[in-house]
Parts: C-alpha cells; sequence; structure tokens
C-alpha cells in the first residue's frame, strides 16, 4: 500500500523519514514499515491511519476534540467524557 | 485557522535539560494555531552530546515564559493574535504524556520537521490550551539549542 506522507524529517538538508498523522490525537509519527508491518494501524470506522494507541481506537475525530476543548457540544461528546474519566482528567 | 491562514514564524534558545520547555504558544478564543514547520539545531561548539525533545499539548495553563513576537512571513499580515513564549521559567500545565512529535537528534545535526498541507498540529482555540517543545533528557552535556517554530492561524 502506498500512503501519502503527512509530515516529514529533514535533517542536515536530507529527507530522513516520513511521519504519518493519527486521525484521532493528531499526533505525527515515524512509520517504518516492515516484515509483518506492512500496513500502519487504521480507524475501522472512518479508515483513516491511527497511531494505534488504545486511546485512539474510539474514534473520535481530531475535530471533535478540538470543539471538545473549545466548550463546544458534540455528537463525540459522551464518548470524550468516557475517555477523560479513564485517563484521569484531561483530553490531551 | 483557514485553509490559506496567516502564517508567523519564532524562535528560542535554551540550555538542553530535562523538563524544559524552550518554545511554546497557546491560542486564544479567536484563533486555533497551528504548527506546520520546526527546525531545531544547537550554536555549541561541536561535540558529541544529543538531547530528545517532545512537542506536547498542555491543557490547563500556559505557565511563565519570555514573550516571543512571532514575525509575520507577509510583511502585509497584521501581528498574530496566537500567544508565544520562549524559555518557560513555570513550566506549562498540564502537559500530555503523548508526545506529538518527538525527536532526539545529536548536536552536530541539524533537524527539521515539516507537515504536509493539511496535516499541521492544530490547537483549539482557548488561551490556556497550546502546544510547547520540552526537553525530555539529555545524554552527555545540555548544550544550547535553538528552536525554531513556523505556524499559521
Amino acid at each position: 500500500m502506498i500512503l501519502k506522507e503527512h509530515g516529514a524529517f529533514i535533517t542536515d538538508s536530507i529527507q530522513t523519514h516520513s511521519t504519518l498523522q493519527c486521525c484521532h490525537c493528531s499526533r505525527h509519527f515515524v512509520y517504518l514499515a516492515g516484515p509483518g508491518v506492512e500496513n500502519p494501524p487504521r480507524c475501522l470506522k472512518c479508515d483513516h491511519v491511527t497511531c494505534g494507541r488504545w486511546e485512539c481506537h474510539e474514534c473520535i475525530p481530531h475535530e471533535a476534540q478540538l470543539e471538545f476543548k473549545e466548550g463546544k457540544r458534540n455528537k463525540y461528546e459522551e464518548v470524550i467524557n468516557d475517555l477523560v474519566r479513564e485517563r484521569g482528567g484531561v483530553i490531551l | 485557522m483557514g485553509a490559506n491562514g496567516r502564517r508567523y514564524g519564532f524562535s528560542g534558545a535554551i540550555t538542553g535539560a530535562a523538563t524544559k520547555t524552550s518554545v511554546l504558544f497557546a491560542g486564544t478564543a479567536a484563533v486555533r494555531p497551528a504548527l506546520y514547520d520546526l527546525i531545531q539545531s544547537s550554536n555549541a561548539a561541536a561535540a558529541d552530546n544529543s538531547s530528545e525533545w517532545k512537542v506536547l499539548r498542555f491543557a490547563t495553563a500556559v505557565g511563565t515564559s519570555t514573550a516571543a513576537v512571532p514575525v509575520a512571513f507577509d510583511s502585509g499580515d497584521p501581528a498574530a493574535t496566537t500567544v508565544c513564549g520562549t524559555i518557560a521559567t513555570v513550566e506549562p500545565t498540564t502537559y500530555g504524556t503523548v508526545a506529538l512529535l518527538d525527536i532526539s537528534h545529536n548536536q552536530r545535526a541539524t533537524v527539521r520537521w515539516v507537515a504536509a498541507p493539511g496535516s499541521e498540529i492544530v490547537c483549539p482555540a482557548s488561551a490556556t490550551q497550546g502546544i510547547g517543545q520540552q526537553c525530555a533528557g539529555v545524554s552527555g552535556s545540555g548544550v544550547v539549542e535553538q528552536t525554531s517554530w513556523a505556524f499559521m492561524e
């Protein structure tokens, strides 16, 4: 599978790594494909790349998380509140 | 942040030491700043020291830092609304544990990270929430490191 990179690390003027961005937490991570790990984790619901952490298994788009942090209500509010309780108070 | 948001840049320098924040910014109720370019380098005398830096979200307070005035890349743009700071004397709270970016480098190497359009690291429109670049640790001696951020709002 050919993935479009979401970012790049450039060391001493040479691109050394590509990064992918988690569609849920917006984290950028270096993805190195290899035997047994041909494809990065994907959300089963929205089919975008995730970072694979358990907190990001639930499909909560990053935009919805931003709105939640800004105090705006959205349809993910209940799920986010559950996650906040599990994480101990804040969503980051 | 619009698709063609106004672009700004600022930089800061700090001697690398664990849990010290070199640069940070926070949004306001009016803007969502988005980091799209980062350059990490050192001007110290060449030596083999390495350090790890993490870009982390904070959710409660920006702490205390030296105010930085971002420069608009388009001279026709107004001053940035985003609140930027360098060299935190009181660390922002509460930093997340998951790094949005994790950079380890030898001081001899200049590292740049750049986001593809649409994949920037976006912060909420809130004055108490944003992102900071914190040193996770050094190996060898801590040396002065320069960090430059480019963001749009």
